[in-house]
């Protein structure tokens, strides 16, 4: 299904006049934001015990991700892909600092088990996520006593397959699904669909309209092989089509955007059920515990998906994990925290990193040639100023000369 | 359906909604940041509340291959979006509930100076939908929510609720820190009682640089955004300020302006029962009228004060 968005108008030119707001113009933006001082601080109390189960985790002592102590023994929940390098370790809210192991590692919510020497660490406080609505206060608890971050629940818990991508602009038709357009490069044109067919079944499954063949391919993952069934003129054509990945928050216009603002997580799709919320977190700040209003763990956060977007693992959906993850039923591969990145994620993360540094770029520019012109303006200033005095000087050696022209 | 009935439903919704959270919004300002546990809950309450009231209303839209959102604000279907996203008048488009039915539409008139522009369901039907408020009234630091589709519309996923606050409002934009992406473009701005406020149109690099389309310049200018093919009224007169008042110069000949008694030396008092000192006053009349309406004209004529019947029409040339 196309999935092309009618981008907000964004240029570069917008960008760069963004990047150099004037100072008192910074300090009353700060007022007005959501995230302003006030509040971090009314949401302290919040925090009080939420903080003291989380840790910072550190690879090869840069920050890497957060995590929160699950069950007594130094046990610590975290975010797999986050984990690059040879030495872990956690540092607490009490400022000590342990070196930990990998016990565990489960791929489907890129979750991993920390084991450090220590006990008597407070342990996470749960709550199921199933009561929340959507418009509830998230908490995003660090190591001090204000929390990281704070947002709400935007999207009431749901499942978030990857999804199959065929490429086709579907309209609903009298009987099944009008192939309004074919994009180019898509499964669909692989396959051999053309516009103007009309979708009657996918596999088995007869296709009635277009939310029933956006239901069934969303069902699917990238590379599954599907037959589809289209009418072209009369005759029923089976089109063998291979699912391709569904662009990952649109096109490449969407990535940028997406990346604007703030960093994202290289992991940030694919999980089974998550919480949709709208804090800004750092990739680096993923990992630990969201807390709701009450301070009870609702869910463990697990990714900056975009720009409006936050994911957390539901509470309920962690839970049953812990005790397999502690007894060591999903062991990470050799090598499985270091999994090499799949080329087109490196080739997605380097557009968008390429596109960043000409905004910057631009903006820098724009900057300079200010400072320039200012500076400019100044030596102008200042040779105006000097001629002045000169003048000046001139005409008063010439007003005493007249005045005692013997002294000459 | 005509703004002043649209106004008068909006209005009258807008009691009814806000009858009973009244007390709340005059113990809590509506820029107050939170200073306690019990007015952070009171504040989650206003959110969950006014979200699940307003989602039924906020729709995706579908222009060709290009998604964006929209928001309905009239039960026959009217829906207001950016005018990047309806783009040229008279497209079909396709309009997804938030209950997932999929409707036709139209698109109508924009303005691409503002970003504001219009679509109308035309397949029949009675439509959740929300009011428009003041945008003009908006204080900076005021909670507001904002809903649309990011990324474009999907089956499986609500509408996405983001918090923010107004950072700035100006007649034609206005920043939040509610965050934007692509495939928001046209959704709702909405304050903490349930109205429209604004529509997404815009963002910028910092991640407070949120832009949106201030809904008085819809509401201002809702019959030429719904009416856009309609040639504008003009009156066949020529004027001269003087002091306060303006002088009719000349009137056209064969005109309705003649046709309805007025002459040169006449002053303007009142149009459609509204004083009139400057161009403008007449104008911002003459935008919401149509050819053959009837409108009063008040003149003052030497010592006398007439009302003259006039019939409106389009420009000649």
């Amino acid at each position: 299904m196309a999935r092309y968005f009618r981008p907000l108008i964004v240029s570069l030119v917008f960008a760069a006049a963004a990047a150099q707001p004037a100072r008192a113009q910074q300090r009353d933006t700060q007022t007005y934001l959501k995230n302003n001082p006030q509040l971090f601080a009314t949401m302290a109390e919040v925090v009080v015990k939420p903080s003291a189960y989380t840790v910072r985790v550190k690879c090869d002592n840069k920050d890497a991700a957060l995590g929160t102590v699950v069950a007594p023994g130094g046990w610590i929940l975290t975010k797999a892909s986050e984990l690059k390098g040879d030495v872990t370790t956690c540092v607490l809210k009490d400022g000590r600092s342990f070196e930990a192991k990998t016990v565990g590692v489960q791929d489907d919510y890129d979750l991993a088990m920390l084991k450090i020497d220590t006990w008597n660490l407070p342990v996470a406080e749960w709550r199921t996520s199933s009561e929340d609505q959507v418009g509830s206060w998230v908490v995003t608890p660090g190591l001090a006593k204000e929390p990281i971050g704070i947002g709400v629940l935007s999207v009431a818990k749901r499942p978030m397959p990857l999804g199959g991508f065929l490429g086709v602009q579907m309209e609903p038709a009298e009987r099944g699904v009008l192939v309004k357009v074919v994009q180019a490069g898509t499964a669909a044109e692989k396959a051999g669909v053309k516009a103007n067919d009309i979708v009657v079944a996918i596999d088995t499954e007869p296709i009635t309209n277009t939310e029933a063949m956006m239901d069934l391919l969303s069902g699917h993952k990238p590379g599954d092989e599907v037959t589809i069934q289209v009418m072209r003129e009369g005759q029923r054509m089976d089109l063998k089509a291979k699912l391709g990945k569904r662009p990952a928050s649109g096109s490449g216009r969407g990535d940028f955007q997406n990346a604007m603002g703030s960093p994202l997580s290289s992991r940030r799709s694919g999980f089974p059920v998550i919480l949709q919320h709208d804090t800004v977190l750092k990739p680096a700040d993923c990992g630990g515990p969201l807390v709701d209003v009450d301070g009870k763990v609702i869910g463990i956060n697990i990714a900056r998906a975009g720009r409006t977007e936050s994911y957390a693992i539901p509470s309920e959906s962690v839970q049953p994990l812990l005790i397999d993850m502690i007894l060591g039923k999903y062991p990470p591969g050799a090598g499985e925290a270091k999994k090499p990145r799949a080329p087109i994620d490196k080739l997605k993360a380097a557009e968008v990193a390429l596109e960043k540094a000409k905004a910057d770029k631009v903006a820098a520019n724009a900057a300079a040639d200010k400072r320039i012109a200012a500076a400019e303006e100044a030596v102008k200033k200042a040779k105006d100023e000097v001629a002045a005095e000169d003048k000046k000087d001139q005409e008063k050696k010439k007003e005493e000369e007249k005045k005692s022209p013997e002294k000459k | 359906m005509t703004k002043r009935s649209l106004l008068a439903a909006s209005l009258m919704t807008g009691l009814l909604l806000t009858g009973g959270t009244r007390a709340l919004a005059e113990s809590t300002p509506l820029t107050k940041v939170p200073a306690n546990l019990e007015e952070i809950k009171a504040l989650q309450k206003k959110v969950q509340e006014v979200t699940k009231r307003v989602i039924p209303a906020v729709v995706g839209v579908q222009v060709g291959m290009a998604w964006g959102s929209g928001v309905i604000v009239s039960e026959d279907g009217y829906v207001l979006t950016a005018g990047h996203v309806s783009g040229k008048p008279g497209q079909d488009v396709q309009i997804y509930l938030a209950d997932g039915k999929v409707v036709k539409g139209k698109t109508l008139g924009n303005d691409r100076t503002v970003d504001s522009g219009m679509i109308k369901i035309i397949d029949d039907g009675s439509y959740p939908y929300v009011p428009m408020g003041d945008s003009t009234k908006l204080e900076k630091g005021q909670w507001c929510v904002s809903l649309g589709h990011p990324g474009g519309y999907n089956r499986k996923r609500t509408p996405v609720l983001r918090l923010g606050r107004v950072i700035d409002n100006k007649s034609s934009l206005i920043q939040t820190d509610c965050t934007l992406v692509g495939g928001d473009s046209g959704g709702p701005l909405f304050d903490l009682d349930g109205n429209v406020i604004g529509i997404h149109s815009r963002i910028g690099g910092l991640i407070s640089f949120n832009i949106h389309v201030p809904v008085s310049t819809f509401s201002d200018n809702w019959e030429s955004l719904v009416y856009y093919d309609r040639k504008p009224i003009k009156l066949a007169l020529a004027f001269e300020k003087v002091g306060d008042r303006m002088k009719v110069l000349k009137v056209e000949k064969d005109s309705p302006e003649e046709k309805a008694g007025l002459m040169p030396k006449d002053y303007f008092a009142k149009l459609d029962g509204h004083d009139i000192s400057t161009q403008d006053d007449i104008d911002a009349i003459l935008k919401k009228k149509k050819a053959g309406d009837e409108v009063d004209v008040e003149v003052i004529r030497g010592a006398e004060r007439l009302t003259l019947k006039l019939t409106l029409s389009t420009a000649k040339n």
